[in-house]
């Protein structure tokens, strides 16, 4: 303590600027006064307390080509000035966004509240009383030069996470089936594939894709990953790369496939991190859906011709948790005409939210909405399913949503 | 989520209410200390009230699991109803947690 404050002592006494605050002796100090004294006093309180950057200007006008020269981080700035005064300067500076958040200190001899309230009518941050008093000076330049450095510093920082996560979201949309893929499949396998994604704003851990296989099938894979944010977006990342890693070895086996990815994802992921999985192989020729499931969302088959939906069994143990699981192998009819539906369970949770809210389907809610919108005269049924997800979602969803349609042509 | 312990001679009981989601993190971690620092060897997580747990409060138990089976402590999960009871299904956490009704 007393080592401390022997080593504080400032010059003249002024209060030390401290180590945790912003350095602000650095920044640059523009002085608007059409008097020369005024402006010789004032860069010298301010350089006398350490300011060393400072500029001047004799004139509203001089004062607007500065500022459009080099941006100060503070303007101290005099009313009464000849040409133009320092209203107006407050008032153009104000009107151009980019000074709109610059700190204009005016200093002043106006008295009366109603010049006072003009002023700050104008656009001024705050005023300096004439005559100058030198610790008020001192103090509100410190305080507003303060406010500055953080603010700046956090703009700087929200910008540059900004930026990180908008190219992480395109790395994301990189991982996703292409347009090229998707017309290759309609192709090889005689299938439509289409999807909704919507991705919460701080990323998460929803990932799916398609792994074509021979003979006209091809595997499907949906991953959700535990938690949200950038750390399981960072997760699918990884469980991306192992899946594509086994599809040459394991693709036409979904069990063996999922047992495999469920060992690799043991060892990669930390304890308490887990993901639900769904694989499948989706066969034209034999009219079926072979899959492996993780604790994931019941697959969804909507045969054509109004025939009830048929929801496959998806329990099992989610991938990361324990090696050596064993996982079933299910089927699901997949006849020419119908439509397979893989969605996260994200999906699930809001259109069964949208149940509650009283449309009279009891606990079903995704079944409600999809029969619905089957059953609709000649209309797009995915369309339809993905207005509702967007109507029962709002702007900002808190989680990742994924939908993925499969629909098998008539002819295929 | 909230949650009050119950001590008893060989078990403790946790009653876990509301919400266990990715909110409850630190609240959780600061319960398996509690649970770790009391003498019985069962501890139950008698999960009646709790009314909704996500992907990430799953996490959360099976953390919870590890770190009572690293203190030679069993993990009980009892009494889970409603959305709770279909995730550990659906999960089939019963293969790997001991789950009471």
């Amino acid at each position: 303590m007393t080592a401390a404050m022997t080593g504080a002592g400032t010059a003249a006494g002024e209060p030390g600027t401290g180590d945790q605050r912003p350095a602000i002796t650095d920044c640059h100090i523009l002085v608007v006064d059409d008097t020369d004294f005024n402006r010789t006093l004032i860069g010298a309180l301010l350089n006398e307390a350490g300011f060393h950057n400072v500029a001047y200007a004799k004139d509203g006008f001089e004062a607007l080509a500065h500022i459009e020269a080099r941006t100060p981080d503070l303007l101290i700035l005099d009313i009464m000035m000849p040409g133009m005064d320092g209203f107006e300067v407050c008032r153009r500076l104000r009107a151009d966004h980019a000074y709109a958040d610059l700190p204009v200190l005016v200093q002043t001899a106006l008295s009366s509240s109603d010049d006072r309230n003009k002023a700050f009518a104008a656009g001024t941050t705050d005023l300096i009383s004439k005559p100058l008093d030198r610790t008020e000076l001192l103090a509100r330049v410190r305080i507003h030069l303060e406010n500055r450095v953080l603010i700046r510093d956090l703009q700087t920082y929200r910008a540059r996470v900004e930026g990180e996560l908008a190219m992480a979201r395109s790395m994301y949309d990189h991982l996703l089936p292409s347009a090229a893929l998707r017309a290759s499949l309609k192709e090889s396998a005689g299938v439509e594939l289409r999807s909704h994604t919507i991705l919460s704003s701080d990323m998460g851990g929803d990932i799916w894709g398609v792994l074509p296989l021979s003979e006209g099938r091809f595997g499907v894979f949906l991953l959700d990953m535990a938690g949200r944010g950038v750390s399981a977006a960072l997760n699918a990342f990884r469980m991306h790369t192992l899946i594509h890693e086994l599809a040459p070895t394991l693709g036409d086996r979904p069990a063996a496939f999922l047992a495999e990815l469920n060992d690799r994802a043991v060892g990669l992921l930390e304890l308490g991190q887990h993901a639900t999985f769904i694989y499948g192989v989706v066969d034209g020729a034999a009219e079926r859906f072979t899959y492996a499931a993780a604790a994931a969302t019941n697959p969804l088959l909507i045969p054509p011709g109004g025939a009830p939906l048929q929801f496959g069994d998806a329990t099992g143990l989610p991938v990361g948790i324990e090696a050596s699981h064993r996982y079933e192998e299910r089927t699901l009819p997949f006849p020419a005409g119908s439509v397979l539906a893989l969605y996260s369970n994200a999906v699930l949770d809001a259109l069964d939210a949208l149940d509650a809210a009283g449309n009279g389907c009891e606990g079903n809610g995704l079944g409600c909405v999809v029969a619905k919108a089957v059953g609709g005269a000649g209309g797009d049924a995915f369309a339809a399913v993905t207005g509702a997800l967007t109507a029962a979602l709002g702007d900002t969803p808190g989680d990742d949503h994924t939908l993925v349609w499969i629909e098998r042509g008539r002819t295929a | 989520m909230d949650y009050g312990i119950d001590i008893k001679e060989q078990e403790a009981v946790v009653r876990l209410r509301g919400r266990l989601t990715f909110n409850d993190h630190a609240k959780l971690r600061a319960l398996i200390r509690e649970m770790l620092q009391n003498k019985a060897k069962r501890q139950i997580l008698d999960l009646s009230a709790l009314e909704f747990v996500d992907s990430a409060g799953i996490g959360m138990l099976l953390i919870a699991r590890e770190e009572m089976a690293n203190a030679d402590k069993l993990l009980v999960l009892r009494a889970a109803t409603g959305q709770v009871k279909r995730v550990l299904t659906v999960a089939q956490l019963n293969k790997i947690v001991t789950i009471e009704d």
